[in-house]
């Protein structure tokens, strides 16, 4: 691992697009500022980590219950007579 | 049991916990909104999944321009959204969905990822009935 060592308001580039910046440092928290182009994903590490384990946890799931569907039915419902948004992908 | 090749969705990268597991298919009746996301090559792994906009109003999907180009998504009539629930054995009123981590597919090419938004705003368990999620008490100082 490389370790450099910043000063608020100091930055680190990754490549030649993205940027890296210590904006606040608070006793234990650092405040970070991440500048990258919008095709590259940045995430903390523990939402990966989360999303694993709500995976595994979904796939302990036992077979579904019959009424969920029903359930679920209703919902879509009540958002249809709230005014449901069509689906949108950018 | 025999399974529909041209059924199947190509998860190249697997999905998080389950990186080993790259092909799936769609399991369920046609009246049952619930599906199971079903790993071709370990039967025991097995996800439920819905459809995301049948209880969600303004759930929106960005996908990054690495997403597209690696889903191969022309046209958004290409593209089909699930997202994964967690449905608790006994108290099934309290399954969550994650909206943080939608499974996008591109139905024509039968490509798929578990893609993670950027927005903040959707969490990864996100109540389904019920979505007023009490806030805990306020032992914990947020953040």
């Amino acid at each position: 691992m490389l370790v450099l060592t910043r000063k608020i308001n100091q930055s680190i580039m990754i490549g030649d697009k993205v940027e890296v910046m210590v904006l606040d440092i608070k006793g234990e928290q650092v405040k970070l500022g991440i500048q990258a182009p919008r095709s590259i994903a940045v995430h903390r590490k523990e939402v990966y980590e989360e999303i694993q384990r709500e995976n595994i946890m979904a796939a302990s799931s036992q077979v579904l219950p019959k009424d969920m569907g029903e359930l679920i039915s209703k919902e879509v419902k009540k958002s249809v007579k709230d005014g449901e948004k069509h689906p949108k992908v950018k | 049991m025999e399974i529909d090749e041209s059924k199947i969705v190509n998860m190249p990268d697997g999905i998080p916990g389950f990186d080993e597991c790259k092909r799936f298919f769609i399991f369920g009746s046609e009246e049952q909104p619930i599906k199971w996301f079903q790993s071709v090559d370990k039967p025991e792994v097995a996800l439920p999944i819905v459809n995301p906009f049948l209880f969600t109003r303004d759930y929106e999907v960005e996908l990054s321009d690495d997403d597209v180009k690696f889903l191969e998504i022309k046209k958004p009539d290409d593209v089909a959204i699930f997202v994964v629930l967690v449905i608790p054995s006994g108290d099934p009123m309290a399954m969550t969905a994650n909206l943080k981590a939608p499974i996008v597919i591109n139905i024509k090419k039968r490509i798929g990822k578990q893609v993670v938004l950027m927005d903040e705003r959707y969490p990864i368990r996100y109540r389904v009935f019920g979505k007023d999620e009490k806030p805990a008490s306020s032992s914990e100082g947020g953040m």
